[in-house]
């Protein structure tokens, strides 16, 4: 009537296995859909067009967005540069951390940032330095 | 030859007399900021009596018969202006006006606040020291009227002064760096008192604040659900407190809107003596780490 132990004891272990799969299934879902916001990069929403020019050629420039390197050149060619990179650009505008080094012994010098978000008009701002500058610039 | 040593001699006593008018210059204080500065731009040609210490709030703070004792026996008074020391004609009044009043804070422009609070300060923001360009103004006050105080120490002051608008310079690049790491349309500061529009302004945030200007006053429940809808609305990731008051009125914003409890700002002077937060250059570097790491 009741039946083996055994066989009674296997019954229920293949019960749990197949609400196991579907239980798995939703857990497994259910944490990837927690973890992918935070792992999502933020929005890379705007084309922003860089451009720089210096009164003479640096050794080394760099230029971050919060807090983190977007453009960095440690052999640079000539007096100017360009590069067109996708990122956030907020209404509220950007800061831009620059960096230049010029060659030991280099006079006051000049250098140039200029940037267009979408197609927009080119802002442009220009720091000067002795040697090197190491500034923000806040572009709209 | 006996032109020369009349000369020389001449030189000789306009030097000793410079020397004998260089004194100690006595300052009353009543700002912790300006006991700072004073303190490095006079070294030891200068002693400062500090009447609003660390911790005091300075919008409460009514001078005492001691502290009138103090401000009478000194040479200057040094305020912070811009209508936060209501008791400065008091003051004047009582010590006979034998000690001018320097009100550091009227040598710059003033932001404007509104709202019912506006009216115990005329309209202007006092909290004028969160803007490092204003800070540099307020060095260069104390140390020309320093200048005309003690002629004689003059090359001391100017290159104390010196020093402090280099170290100023180095903490505004310091700052300007550090908050470039949050997207401007981050930088937006609900503070439990509106003591920030002069830093908003150089750093690019907005300000929405708990309550109007001085600590005196309570925000009205319709304030408080106003300002629930505005972080709601704009997203804004942390609140802030400052080091004089009681944060329970935040801690109900944070729980309605899901937004944390940003840290403590120091808004109204220093932090204690022998702290980090004590200098002015600590507790700017604070507040600034604070606001970032709490907003980011």
């Amino acid at each position: 009537m009741h039946g083996s132990p055994l066989l009674r004891t296997a019954g229920v272990l293949l019960l749990l296995l197949l609400a196991g799969v579907p239980l798995y299934r939703m857990t497994h879902e259910a944490a990837a859909a927690i973890v992918a916001p935070a792992a999502s990069a933020p929005a890379e929403n705007s084309q922003v067009r860089l451009e720089v020019a210096f009164a003479q050629k640096p050794v080394h420039f760099q230029i971050s967005y919060l807090g983190k390197p977007i453009w960095e050149s440690d052999n640079v060619t000539g007096l100017t540069a360009e590069k067109g990179i996708a990122m956030n650009y907020p209404k509220e505008g950007v800061d831009l951390e620059f960096n230049v080094t010029w060659p030991a012994g280099t006079p006051l010098c000049a250098a140039r940032l200029s940037v267009a978000a979408n197609e927009a008009e080119p802002v442009e701002k220009t720091l000067w330095g002795t040697g090197q500058i190491d500034d923000v610039l806040t572009l709209p | 030859m006996k032109t020369i040593r009349y000369s020389l001699l001449a030189g000789l006593f306009l030097a000793l007399a410079l020397r004998a008018n260089a004194g100690v210059i006595t300052v009353t204080s009543l700002s912790t900021i300006l006991t700072e500065v004073a303190r490095q731009i006079g070294g030891d040609h200068v002693k400062v009596v500090p009447l609003v210490k660390a911790g005091m709030d300075p919008h409460e703070y009514e001078p005492q018969p001691d502290d009138l004792r103090a401000a009478s026996d000194s040479q200057l008074i040094l305020a912070t202006g811009k209508h936060l020391e209501s008791y400065l004609p008091k003051l004047s009044e009582s010590t006979g006006g034998k000690a001018a009043i320097l009100q550091v804070g009227d040598a710059f422009p003033s932001l404007k606040i509104t709202g019912e609070e506006a009216v115990k300060t005329q309209g202007e923001d006092p909290h004028w020291w969160h803007s490092i360009p204003n800070m540099k103004v307020a060095v260069k006050v104390i140390r020309d009227e320093f200048i005309s105080l003690d002629p004689a120490d003059g090359a001391d002051f100017e290159k104390n002064a010196a020093a402090c608008l280099a170290n100023l310079d180095t903490l505004n690049k310091w700052a300007r760096v550090e908050i470039s790491k949050l997207p401007r349309d981050k930088r937006k500061l609900v503070t439990s008192h509106d003591a920030f529009q002069y830093f908003a302004r150089d750093y690019g945030f907005t300000i929405y604040p708990i309550e109007g200007v001085t600590t005196e006053d309570e925000p009205t429940s319709q304030k408080i659900a106003a300002l629930i809808d505005t972080i709601k609305s704009q997203n804004v990731k942390a609140v802030f407190f400052e080091n004089i008051e009681n944060p329970k009125v935040i801690q109900e914003i944070t729980k309605e809107t899901g937004a944390k409890v940003g840290g403590e700002l120091y808004a109204d002077g220093l932090g204690a003596p022998n702290t980090p937060e004590g200098t002015y250059d600590g507790m700017f570097r604070h507040n600034v780490t604070t606001i970032v790491d709490s907003l980011q």
